[in-house]
C-alpha cells in the first residue's frame, strides 16, 4: 500500500528506480521449463480479459437457457388465464345547461380472461407478452431454439467448406475450376432475398399438406438452406490455405513417405488449417444468431408458441408495444447482444492467441 | 514488495512452468517499467539534456555500457546486456557474432528503432559526434552567403517568380545577400559538431540523427522499399527532408547522381519504377544510394549481402568499400560471415548472447584470437586446405535470455572451462592497446604473470 | 487489360446465368396451387376472379412449361431487357425498382461515407496506440457495434429519440400532416432519415474499423516502415504517407464491393422504420411470391454484386502496382 502511494508520488527517475528494483527481481528467475505451444496458446486467450469475459458470458447464457427451465418451472406456451383488469380511458363530452359543451374522462373497466402484457411481477419476472405467455420463460426456450440452431448452422457450413475447400485445393485443375466457379455464384446470391423465396417455398409445402413442413420446423430448413448458400466462404479459406501448405516441404515429406491422399489431407493439411477454421467458426457463430434472429424478426422464424428471440422482438413492431413495454421486446434483444458479442470475444480472443505474430 | 516476494519463493523450487498468477506479476512489473521508459521517450526535453562530450575525441561513435531490453510476459529479455565498444572516424567496425546475439538490437538502440513499447533502451549511453547545421535561436539554420574577393558579402537583385526584379518602397530594386551553393546546387548554410547521447534523446528530435547523420541499410532489400511508391519517390523524400530549401528538380538531380554513384546503369529507368521491377541486388544498391544521399557520417549496414547470392554479395561490398572512401564516413557492419569481416572491416567485436566477449583490430581476431568462442567460431568456418571430413562445431546453445546465468555465459560451451568460470562473470581484459577479450584465462594469465 | 476485363467479363455472364438458374429453379419449386391462390388474391382486389386471367399470367411468365423451357423463355424477354410486370404493383418491375430505388440509395450513400469518415481515423489510431486504453475502448466499441442486431437497435433507438423524447419522426419518409416542397420538402426528407442513416451507420462502422485496424498493425509491422523511419522522418508522415497508403489498399478494394448494397435497399431497417425503400417493397413483393419482381430484383442485385467483385478488382490494380491484371 505504502509504495503505492510512494510511486504516484514519485518523479519520473525515481519511478525508473523502483521499475529498475523490479526488473532485477523479476529477471532472477531462475530454472524455468518451456512451454508447449498449445500451453502458449491457452495462457494467452485466458490473459486477455475481453475473451474470459466473453467466455463467461456465452457459458452464463448456456446456464440460463438450457438450466434455468429446470429452475424456473413455467411453461414457455401456457397462457395465463389468471385474467386482467384493463382500464382505459375515454374522453365523454356533454351539453350543460347553458349550451356549453363540458366533456370528463370517463374510466372503462374491462375483464380480460387472459393475464396479457402484464407488469413485471413476482409471479413473471420479466411480465407477460400479448396473449399472455411468461415472457421469461419464452426467453430460455427461445435461446435454446436460437443457439441450437446456430451451432448447428456452422458446424454444417464448416464441413461442407472443409469438403469442398480441401478438395478444390488439394486436386487443383479442372475440380478446383469447378468448386471456385460454383463459390462465385454462391457469392453472388443475394443471401436475405433468397431465404425469403425460401420461406415461401416452405409456406406453400406446408400448406400443400406436407407436415415436415409445418411452423415450428419452417426455421431449421430455412438456415439449413442457408448453410447450403454460404459454404464458399469457408471453402475458399481452407483452398488458400491447403494451396500455401502444399508447397512446404512437409507436405513434400508426406509425398516421399507415399502417404494415401486421404491421409494427407485430413492428417497433415486439416490440422493446419484448424486454427484459422477455429476462430473463423467462432466469428460466424455470432453472425450466424444474427442471421436466425432477422429471419425470426421478418416473420419467416418459427411461429409465436415456438418462439426464437427474433420473433420475440418482432412483437415492437405494434407501437404500442415498442413505447410501452420494453420488458417484452428488451430482454431477447440483450440476450442477443450478450450471445453475439461473447462470441466475438472469444474468437477474437483465440485468434490473438492462435496468431504467433501477436505473441509477446 | 511482497509479491515479488512470492514470485521469488516459488521460484527457488524445481523446475517448473510459469504459473499464470508469475505471468501477471511479471506482465504488471513489465508494464510499470515500460510506462516509465516510454514516458522518456516521449518526453519534452531541452537540448542540454542530450548533449554531452566524446571521451575519445577520434571515435564517432561511442556505445558504453549499453542495455536494451525485451519486456515479454516469460520475463525480460535482455538482448543487449552492457555492450561498449567505439567506431573511430573513418573506420569499418565489424561486429560478428550468432544469430540472437545482439548484433541486430544494437544498431536498432542507436538508430532507435526498437519496437515499442516492448523493447526499450534500459541504461547505458550511446554518444555520437554529429556534423549538423548550427540554428539560429529560432530554431533556423544559418544560411552561408557568398563572399567577393575582398571578403564582403556579396549582393544581388532580389527577383520574383518571373524572373524580374522586386521594386523596393523607395523606388530601388531590392539588394538581398547571395548564398553559397554547393557543386550540387545545393544551399549552403553553417555547420557545427555537436555530441548527442542518443539513447537519452527523444523521440521528437531523433530525426535530426536518423537517416541524415547514421543511416542505415537492412537485411531484406525485398522487403524494405514501400511497395507503392516509385524508387524516385522514396529518394528524393530523403533529399527533401534533410536538405533545408531544395526544390523538386534539386532533389531528383541528387537521387538520380547517388543511383549512379551505386553503379546504376539507367538510373532514369530505375528512378521511374517500382520497387517490385528489381532484382534483390538492385534493391540493395537502391537502399544504399538511399542511405548515402544526405552524406552519413555512420552507415550501419546489417547483413546487407545476407539475402542476396554470392555474385551479388560480391558486387555490394566492394560498392560499400568505395563509398566509404569517398564519403569519408565510417560504417558499422553487422555480419554472421567472417569471410566478410576479414574483408571489408579495420576492427572487429565478437557480441555473444548480449555481450562483448572479445574486440581488437582485424588482424588480432584472425591471427591471435582469444577467447573460446572466437577461436570456436574460426573454426567453424569451412576452409579448403583443412584436413578433417567434418566441419567443427560448438556443442550446445545459448543459454536462455531471459534467465541468465550469473557466470560467463559461455561457460557451459567452452573446451577450456577452467575452476573460475563457476565464479563472477568475467570483466574486460585489455591484452593490447586494442585487444580486450572477457575470459578468466586470460585475467589468470595477467595476474599470474 | 483490356484483354483481361473482357475475360472477366465473360465470366461475369457465367456468373449471373447461374445465379438466375438457380433463382428461377427456386421460384419454380414454389408449389404451382399456391402461386394460383396468392395470384387470385392479390389480382381480385376489387375485381372478380378470373381463371382465364390467372391462366394468361402463368403463360406470360412461363410458368405452364417445364422449368428448363421457362427458363429460356424468361432469358430471352431478359435480352429484350423486358422484366415484365409486378403482380403486386401492376407497373413493370423496372419502373417499381426505379421509383423506390432512390431512398434506399440516398441511405446507404451518406451512411457509407460517415461510416468511412468515422471508422478510417478511429481504426488507425487504435493501431498506432497498440495495447493502450484508447485501443481497448475502440475495440470493445467495435464489438458491441458488430454484436448489434440491426432490428433489436433500429427499434432502440426509434423508441428513444422518436417516441418517448419526440425528437424524430418515428417513421415514414414523408410528414402527411404538411404540405411541402422544394427544399423544405427534402429537408423534411432528410430528418425523417436521420434516425435509419444513424441506425446503419453505428452498425457498420465496428467491421470497417476493425479491418483498417488490423491492416494498419500489418503494415506498421513491416519491413519498409522501419526504413521510412530509418530515413528520418517524423512519425506523422511515416503513418500517413506511408503506412496509410499501404491500408489504403484493401480499404478502397472494399469500396467497390458495397455497390449491391448501395442500392439494394436494407430490408431490416426499411421495415423497422417504414421507409418506402427497394428493399421494403422487395420484401412485401416475396411474401405474396410475386414472380417477376422476385425475378428482377434478385438479378439486380447479383448484376450489382458482379460489377462490384470486377470493379474490386480493377481498383485493387488501380491503388496497388504491384497487381497487374493479367
Amino acid at each position: 500500500m505504502e509504495n503505492k502511494e510512494l510511486n504516484l508520488e514519485a518523479t519520473e527517475n525515481e519511478e525508473v528506480a523502483v521499475a529498475e528494483k523490479i526488473v532485477e527481481e523479476v529477471s532472477h528467475e531462475q530454472s524455468l521449463k518451456l512451454m508447449s505451444p498449445m500451453q502458449m496458446v491457452i495462457r494467452r486467450f485466458f490473459r486477455s480479459k475481453l475473451s474470459i469475459i466473453g467466455l463467461i458470458m456465452v457459458v452464463s447464457l448456456f446456464l440460463f437457457c438450457w438450466v434455468g427451465p429446470l429452475v424456473y418451472r413455467v411453461s414457455p406456451t401456457e397462457i395465463d388465464k389468471d385474467g386482467k383488469t384493463e382500464y382505459t380511458t375515454k374522453w365523454v363530452e356533454y351539453q350543460d345547461e347553458d349550451g356549453n359543451v363540458q366533456g370528463f374522462y370517463q374510466i372503462i373497466e374491462t375483464q380480460l380472461t387472459d393475464n396479457m402484457l402484464s407488469e413485471p411481477s413476482a409471479k413473471h419476472p420479466l411480465g407477460t407478452d400479448k396473449t399472455g405467455k411468461d415472457v421469461l420463460a419464452r426467453l430460455m426456450n427461445g435461446g435454446k431454439i436460437s443457439l441450437t440452431i446456430s451451432f448447428m448452422a456452422v458446424f454444417i457450413v464448416t464441413f461442407l467448406g472443409i469438403i469442398f475447400g480441401g478438395i478444390a485445393g488439394y486436386f487443383g485443375g479442372v475440380i478446383d475450376n469447378v468448386i471456385m466457379r460454383i463459390c462465385d455464384i454462391l457469392m453472388c446470391l443475394p443471401g436475405f432475398p433468397i431465404l425469403l423465396i425460401v420461406g415461401t417455398i416452405i409456406d406453400g409445402l406446408r400448406e400443400g399438406g406436407m407436415s415436415m413442413f409445418d411452423y415450428q420446423y419452417k426455421i431449421y430448413w430455412l438456415m439449413g438452406f442457408l448453410t447450403l448458400i454460404s459454404w464458399s466462404g469457408t471453402a475458399r479459406l481452407v483452398r488458400g490455405q491447403i494451396l500455401s501448405l502444399r508447397e512446404q516441404e512437409y507436405m513434400v515429406a508426406a509425398e516421399a513417405m507415399g502417404y494415401s491422399t486421404g491421409r494427407k489431407i485430413f492428417k497433415h493439411l486439416v490440422p493446419n488449417v484448424m486454427p484459422q477454421l477455429i476462430v473463423s467458426m467462432t466469428l460466424s457463430l455470432g453472425s450466424m444468431i444474427l442471421y436466425e434472429a432477422s429471419l425470426s424478426y421478418l416473420g419467416l422464424g418459427a411461429p409465436e408458441q415456438y418462439a426464437a428471440w427474433g420473433t420475440m422482438i418482432n412483437a415492437a413492431k405494434d407501437p404500442d408495444i415498442l413505447s410501452n413495454y420494453f420488458n417484452v421486446w428488451g430482454p431477447p434483444g440483450i440476450c442477443i447482444i450478450i450471445a453475439v458479442l461473447g462470441f466475438n470475444f472469444i474468437g477474437d480472443g483465440l485468434r490473438d492467441a492462435l496468431d504467433p505474430k501477436m505473441r509477446r | 514488495m511482497s509479491q515479488n516476494n512470492e514470485v521469488k519463493a516459488t521460484k527457488s523450487s524445481e523446475k517448473h512452468y510459469l504459473t499464470n498468477k508469475e505471468i501477471r506479476e511479471i506482465a504488471k512489473a513489465n508494464a510499470k517499467v515500460m510506462k516509465a521508459l516510454e514516458k522518456k521517450k516521449y518526453r519534452k526535453a531541452d537540448e542540454s539534456e542530450f548533449v554531452t562530450e566524446m571521451k575519445d575525441n577520434r571515435n564517432i561513435l561511442e556505445i558504453d555500457n549499453l542495455h536494451t531490453y525485451f519486456f515479454t510476459d516469460q520475463g525480460v529479455v535482455k538482448a543487449v546486456n552492457g555492450v561498449s565498444f567505439n567506431i573511430p572516424k573513418g573506420a569499418t567496425v565489424g561486429i560478428v557474432g550468432e544469430s540472437g546475439c545482439g548484433k541486430s538490437v544494437t544498431s536498432m538502440s542507436v538508430m532507435r528503432l526498437l519496437q515499442g513499447p516492448q523493447g526499450q533502451i534500459y541504461s547505458g549511453s550511446i554518444r555520437f559526434k554529429s556534423y549538423d547545421f548550427k540554428r539560429d535561436e529560432h530554431g533556423n539554420p544559418i544560411p552561408v552567403f557568398k563572399r567577393k574577393p575582398n571578403g564582403k558579402i556579396l549582393f544581388e537583385n532580389q527577383k520574383d517568380k518571373d524572373g524580374n526584379d522586386v521594386i523596393g518602397k523607395d523606388g530601388k530594386p531590392v539588394r538581398v545577400p547571395v548564398q553559397e551553393t554547393n557543386e550540387s546546387g545545393v544551399l549552403v548554410y553553417e555547420m557545427e559538431e555537436k555530441v548527442f547521447d542518443i539513447a537519452e534523446m527523444p523521440m521528437s528530435e531523433i530525426h535530426r540523427i536518423r537517416g541524415r547523420q547514421i543511416s542505415m541499410i537492412f537485411q531484406e532489400p525485398m522487403t524494405s522499399l514501400n511497395p507503392v511508391f516509385t524508387i524516385g519517390d522514396q529518394l528524393d523524400e530523403v533529399v527533401f527532408i534533410h536538405t533545408p530549401g531544395a526544390t523538386k528538380e534539386m532533389a531528383k538531380r541528387r537521387s538520380l547522381e547517388m543511383l549512379e554513384l551505386v553503379g546504376i546503369a539507367a538510373p532514369e529507368r530505375v528512378y521511374n519504377s517500382f520497387p517490385h521491377e528489381l532484382s534483390g541486388g538492385m534493391r540493395q544498391r537502391v537502399m544504399i544510394s538511399m542511405a548515402l544521399a544526405c552524406d552519413p557520417r555512420l552507415i550501419i549496414a546489417d547483413e546487407p549481402t545476407t539475402a542476396l547470392d554470392v555474385t551479388i554479395q560480391a558486387q555490394i561490398l566492394d560498392l560499400l568499400r568505395d563509398l566509404k572512401q569517398r564519403i569519408d564516413g565510417s560504417i558499422m557492419l553487422i555480419t554472421h560471415d567472417l569471410g566478410i569481416i576479414a574483408e571489408m572491416a579495420d576492427y572487429v567485436v565478437v557480441m555473444y548472447a548480449g555481450r562483448v566477449i572479445e574486440q581488437g583490430t582485424v588482424s588480432e581476431i584472425f591471427h591471435n584470437p582469444l577467447h573460446p568462442y572466437t577461436i570456436g567460431l574460426q573454426k567453424s568456418k569451412p576452409t579448403m586446405d583443412s584436413d578433417s571430413d567434418t566441419l567443427f562445431n560448438i556443442p550446445g546453445n545459448v543459454p536462455n535470455p531471459v534467465n541468465m546465468p550469473k557466470h560467463c555465459f559461455f561457460k557451459e560451451r567452452c573446451s577450456k572451462c577452467i575452476g573460475q568460470c563457476s565464479g563472477d562473470y568475467p570483466g574486460m581484459v585489455q591484452v593490447s592497446p586494442t585487444h580486450y577479450v572477457a575470459c578468466h584465462l586470460y585475467r589468470e594469465e595477467e595476474t599470474n604473470g | 487489360m483490356l484483354k483481361y476485363i473482357i475475360k472477366r467479363l465473360a465470366l461475369s455472364i457465367l456468373i449471373l446465368l447461374g445465379v438466375s438458374l438457380i433463382i428461377y429453379v427456386l421460384i419454380r419449386c414454389m408449389p404451382v396451387d399456391f402461386v394460383t391462390q396468392k395470384l387470385s388474391s392479390i389480382t381480385t382486389t376489387g375485381a372478380e376472379t378470373s381463371q382465364e386471367l390467372i391462366d394468361a399470367m402463368m403463360k406470360t411468365y412461363g410458368l405452364d412449361t417445364n422449368i428448363f423451357e421457362g427458363y429460356v423463355s424468361w432469358l430471352g424477354k431478359l435480352l429484350r431487357f423486358d422484366f415484365g410486370e409486378s403482380f403486386k404493383y401492376g407497373i413493370p418491375v423496372i419502373d417499381v425498382i426505379k421509383d423506390h430505388m432512390g431512398v434506399s440509395f440516398a441511405v446507404a450513400l451518406i451512411a457509407t461515407i460517415f461510416e468511412f469518415l468515422i471508422a478510417i481515423p478511429l481504426g488507425v489510431t487504435a493501431a498506432t496506440h497498440q495495447y493502450s486504453i484508447r485501443d481497448y475502448i475502440v475495440t470493445v466499441l467495435v464489438m458491441i457495434g458488430i454484436s448489434l442486431p440491426s432490428f433489436f437497435f433500429g427499434q432502440l433507438l426509434k423508441n428513444i429519440f422518436a417516441i418517448q423524447l419526440e425528437w424524430f419522426p418515428a417513421s415514414g419518409l414523408i410528414d402527411a400532416s404538411k404540405d411541402l416542397s422544394g427544399f423544405a420538402l427534402l429537408l423534411d426528407q432528410m430528418w425523417h432519415l436521420f434516425i435509419p442513416i444513424l441506425t446503419v451507420v453505428i452498425l457498420s462502422i465496428g467491421g470497417r474499423m476493425r479491418m483498417t485496424r488490423t491492416n494498419m498493425l500489418e503494415v506498421l509491422n513491416s519491413d519498409y516502415i522501419r526504413t521510412a523511419r530509418a530515413k528520418g522522418l517524423k512519425e506523422k508522415v511515416v503513418i500517413y504517407k506511408h503506412a496509410f497508403r499501404n491500408t489504403m489498399i484493401p480499404l478502397v478494394t472494399s469500396l467497390a464491393g458495397l455497390l449491391p448494397g448501395l442500392f439494394s435497399g436494407a430490408i431490416i431497417t426499411e421495415q423497422v422504420f417504414g421507409l418506402p425503400g427497394i428493399g421494403n417493397k422487395a420484401f412485401e413483393a416475396m411474401l405474396v411470391a410475386d414472380i417477376p419482381f422476385i425475378m428482377g430484383y434478385n438479378m439486380f442485385l447479383a448484376l450489382l454484386s458482379v460489377i462490384g467483385v470486377l470493379l474490386a478488382d480493377l481498383m485493387y490494380a488501380v491503388v496497388d502496382p504491384r497487381v497487374k491484371l493479367e
